[in-house]
């Protein structure tokens, strides 16, 4: 699966946050991650995901193809590479 | 889309700052014609209305620039706090000034930050102990914590610092066109202002009020299209502190807004009600809400329990498209005092709706597990 990266800053100077824009929206990239601990808001106006695996964290809106990742400070080049394998091996 | 941003920069503008802007951009510059009696001088017009404003007679001691923080840099470093002064601040400040005190505590200055309380207000007791203490060449304080809301006694925080012998530099930024401001009444030094928050103004406006009397050395220097065949800065204000050609379109829309405002005066006491309602509603259903007591500006900060701020904020923007801002809002040092790592934080403005402010409402309690 092709991607577009772009890191997220925020306040803090280790945090490792990216935005991936991907092919499909959340509604069908949420039910690829096996094995991770997913809770989906279904009472706002738009529906948000958080996908939660190892320290990494996944937020999206179901309608939409923009994923928040945030990967664990401690290991986030570690983190950053297998997710992106993860997508690149997705059809 | 719900704006609740407003104090990093309000949203929206009066109708009139826009056509002002856009009549400016389509018109020869003003200094153009070489300042002709017949001319018409923005930066004039804008510094005669901001002297209301601020409250203050000199007008001609406004220099104008891009933002407070400009402002603040230039009393800061303009002041000539050198190795062996001692500058007094508060951890309620923005990085605007944190970041100019840490430059000058480099050069051996003393920095002493104190302690704000935990709604974010300078305790006065704490202030003048410090300023009786320290006896610092500078003071520098914020008129209302820019996480918090708080508003700080300007009056009674400048007279210690002024009884020490300190000069006082006010930073404005979040309090100008939302609370009054009597620089000159309250015996103030200096008063940093931004014009793209609670003024209404585009961004790229702001400056610098110096009491008359004061000299700073100029911390930019450069071309004023006056006196150029001298090798230094005009001694005179504004010139003496305001370097190169200033922003025109901008200035003609901070006018636009501050007139504007004149004719339709902020309903404090309505804005206050809302910002109420919504803390109110928000420490109802088991968020942990900064709720400064007495004057506050419309900002509310808080955080919700095993919900990290910046998902908090995700899901407002993301779930009920409402622009927040998350984290450490250009602040860091006051959460020690706060007790919390970050917030969440939802500024009003004057346009702000009871609608909107129940949609939030809504919407956080859509968050909640």
């Amino acid at each position: 699966m092709n991607y577009a990266i772009k890191k997220i800053e925020n306040c803090f100077q280790n945090a490792q946050s990216y935005e991936y824009a991907l092919p499909i929206d959340g509604e069908h990239f949420i039910p690829l991650l096996t094995n991770w601990e997913i809770r989906i808001n279904r009472k706002l106006r738009r529906p948000v995901a958080v996908a939660q695996k190892e320290g990494v964290i996944i937020k999206c809106a179901l309608i939409g193809n923009a994923f928040r990742v945030s990967f664990p400070q401690n290991c986030w080049q570690a983190e950053k590479t297998k997710f992106e394998d993860f997508l690149e091996k997705l059809p | 889309m719900i704006y609740m941003n407003n104090a990093a920069t309000s949203y929206p503008k009066p109708p009139c700052v826009t056509e002002a802007v856009a009549k400016a951009l389509s018109q020869p510059p003003g200094d153009s014609s070489r300042s002709g009696i017949q001319s018409q001088d923005v930066f004039e017009a804008l510094r005669a209305e901001l002297a209301f404003w601020l409250g203050v007679n000199s007008s001609q001691q406004i220099a104008l620039g891009p933002n407070a923080t400009w402002g603040l840099n230039l009393g800061i470093f303009g002041l000539g706090v050198t190795a062996g002064d001692t500058v007094v601040s508060t951890k309620g400040e923005h990085n605007s000034v944190l970041r100019p005190l840490y430059r000058l505590s480099q050069h051996r200055v003393r920095i002493i930050l104190l302690d704000t309380d935990a709604t974010g207000r300078v305790d006065p007791q704490v202030w003048a102990n410090a300023m009786e203490r320290y006896r610092p060449k500078l003071a520098v304080f914020t008129h209302a914590s820019n996480v918090t809301g708080a508003v700080n006694d300007a009056e009674v925080l400048t007279a210690a610092a002024k009884n020490a012998g300190a000069v006082v530099l006010m930073d404005a930024a979040q309090t100008l066109g939302c609370i009054p401001v009597q620089a000159e009444a309250w015996g103030l030094d200096m008063v940093a202002f931004t014009g793209h928050k609670y003024l209404l103004g585009p961004q790229g406006t702001g400056g610098l009020w110096v009491r008359p009397g004061l000299t700073l050395t100029p911390y930019l220097l450069g071309g004023t299209g006056i006196l150029s065949d001298r090798d230094t800065m005009p001694a005179a204000m504004p010139m003496h502190i305001e370097a190169g050609t200033g922003n025109e379109p901008s200035a003609y829309g901070l006018l636009a807004a501050l007139q504007w405002q004149r004719k339709h005066p902020l309903d404090r006491s309505a804005l206050e009600a809302k910002t109420q309602y919504l803390s109110h509603g928000l420490a109802q259903m088991g968020a942990a809400v900064i709720a400064p007591a007495g004057i506050r500006t419309p900002v509310v900060s808080f955080t919700l329990p095993e919900i990290p701020a910046d998902e908090i904020g995700y899901l407002l923007h993301e779930g009920g498209d409402i622009i927040c801002r998350t984290g450490l809002h250009c602040a860091p040092k006051i959460f020690s005092c706060l007790n919390v790592t970050q917030t969440v934080r939802l500024s009003l403005s004057r346009f702000t709706t009871d609608q909107e402010v129940d949609a939030v409402l809504q919407t956080v309690e859509g968050i909640l597990p």
